[in-house]
């Protein structure tokens, strides 16, 4: 049976990962290498990685950081978003380690390139970021570059539940992230019945509030970020405290130096 | 004392051989990343990885001449490991966006998951041969995926449950398709490729 994931999330602006606060304010947390390592030893079933400044700088992907993630050596799957501007982007991309892809910019202003990217790469490999938040009772789109929210569009949401160019949407609580237990569960209930699985991220904190997200049917994995690094081996204890029949099995990565050879 | 394996990453400009090339490092194997046929020949294991679209894949491999030296490596019974779309490739055709013809190493065909649904995420592997040791039906691999192979089970040596049973892991001869990404599966991972490398280069 497949399992619903906690998967890491990694914020990273100018070089260094952040806990990032509601879109607003950010603090360092440390390097990119070292937090991605200790999620790969934790055992996360994924690892997602936003560099949030290289959209706003017109940057496009932050290659060096990818090179120098692959020579970790991790085993945890890698989805990478940040300054993908085409499909050679996300082409190399792939190429230097990431497994998958998250875009957000392409998908409101370049559909000819976002169907060109999944010819490549295939949809299994895309993922669209899809920051939100309720304002009078309806779901509010988030454009992080221009600082203002709108009205989520019908045009928009045909294309979120295209299945022929995304496979994933990476649900955020724009104003619950980086806030503990403050993830707005309305998010998910007004959010129209779709096949799309959700990624559910934001603010999300708390045995009741997982399980309770966790127990939708369209969620296949919620994203933790902040909170992860406050204390050493969180995945595990995230999920120690979570039916075992929804996910995989917390295990402690510890045989990093035993020759595999002696064991088989 | 035992024999270091040499592996070839075949670089076909589709797929994340960096990451895979990191991996098999870690795991103190000689790796190379090469479209040299020359390179290549030399070495002991050849890796087709792939993430990607099968149409492009194709394309790209038949652009560069490396289709054919894949088939030559393969009919010479030389260890070859397929994995993710590297196991669609190497089966007789798919039908992902257009129809299009594989390599043919492995018969049968590639089509979509019930219900053009994606199976992504961790997994268990069901054994239907014991060609693999030390792998238990409790070990889990990371899947990224939204077709699958269908085909003659005796080509066939795992399943896995979504929906329904299907091929996770083929194999005709030494040449073995590996649906799932063993490379981003962690311990379980690092367990199966030396298991896989072990079972197709011992004689």
């Amino acid at each position: 049976m497949i399992k619903k994931r906690v998967i890491g999330v990694v914020t990273i602006k100018d070089n260094w990962v952040v806990q990032s606060f509601g879109y607003k304010k950010y603090l360092p947390i440390g390097s990119p290498e070292c937090v991605i390592q200790n999620l790969d030893r934790w055992g996360a079933d994924e690892i997602l990685i936003q560099v949030i400044d290289r959209s706003i700088y017109s940057l496009g992907p932050d290659f060096k950081l990818l090179e120098n993630i692959a020579e970790l050596g991790i085993s945890t799957p890698l989805v990478y978003g940040g300054g993908i501007r085409n499909c050679s982007d996300a082409v190399e991309v792939i190429k230097h380690g990431a497994d998958r892809i998250l875009i957000e910019n392409i998908l409101k202003n370049d559909l000819s390139e976002l169907c060109e990217i999944s010819l490549s790469l295939g949809t299994q490999a895309i993922i669209a970021s899809v920051p939100v938040h309720m304002e009078n009772q309806k779901i509010m789109l988030y454009d992080y570059l221009n600082k203002k929210s709108e009205i989520i569009s019908k045009s928009f949401l045909d294309l979120l539940f295209d299945k022929t160019i995304i496979s994933e949407i990476l649900l955020i609580d724009k104003n619950g992230e980086g806030y503990p237990g403050s993830f707005d569960l309305r998010l998910i209930d007004k959010f129209p019945e779709i096949e799309t699985s959700l990624i559910v991220f934001g603010g999300i904190q708390g045995n009741t509030l997982i399980h309770d997200i966790l127990n939708h049917k369209n969620v296949s994995a919620i994203g933790v970020g902040n909170f992860l690094n406050y204390k050493e081996h969180s995945i595990q204890t995230i999920k120690s405290n979570m039916d075992l029949k929804y996910i995989r099995n917390p295990k402690y990565n510890n045989n990093k130096y035993i020759d595999l050879y002696e064991i088989l | 004392m035992r024999k270091k394996i040499k592996i070839g990453i075949i670089d076909y400009d589709l797929g994340n051989q960096d990451s895979l090339y990191y991996f098999l490092k870690s795991l103190r194997y000689k790796v190379l990343i090469s479209k040299d046929p020359k390179l290549l020949s030399s070495l002991d294991l050849i890796i087709l990885p792939g993430v990607g679209a099968f149409p492009k894949a194709i394309e790209s491999l038949e652009k560069s001449g490396m289709d054919k030296f894949i088939i030559n490596w393969s009919k010479s019974n030389k260890p070859l490991v397929g994995i993710c779309l590297g196991m669609q490739l190497l089966c007789s055709k798919s039908v992902e966006f257009v129809e299009t013809k594989g390599l043919n190493l492995i018969p049968g065909n590639i089509v979509p998951i019930a219900n053009d649904k994606w199976h992504i995420g961790w997994n268990n592997i069901s054994f239907l041969k014991s060609t693999i040791k030390n792998i238990s039906e409790n070990d889990e691999f990371y899947f990224n995926h939204s077709y699958k192979y269908t085909g003659n089970d005796d080509y066939v040596i795992t399943k896995t449950m979504f929906d329904n049973h299907f091929p996770s892991i083929i194999q005709k001869n030494k040449t073995i398709g590996i649906q799932f990404h063993p490379e981003k599966s962690q311990f379980s991972g690092k367990k199966l490729i030396h298991a896989i490398f072990k079972t197709l280069t011992d004689d």
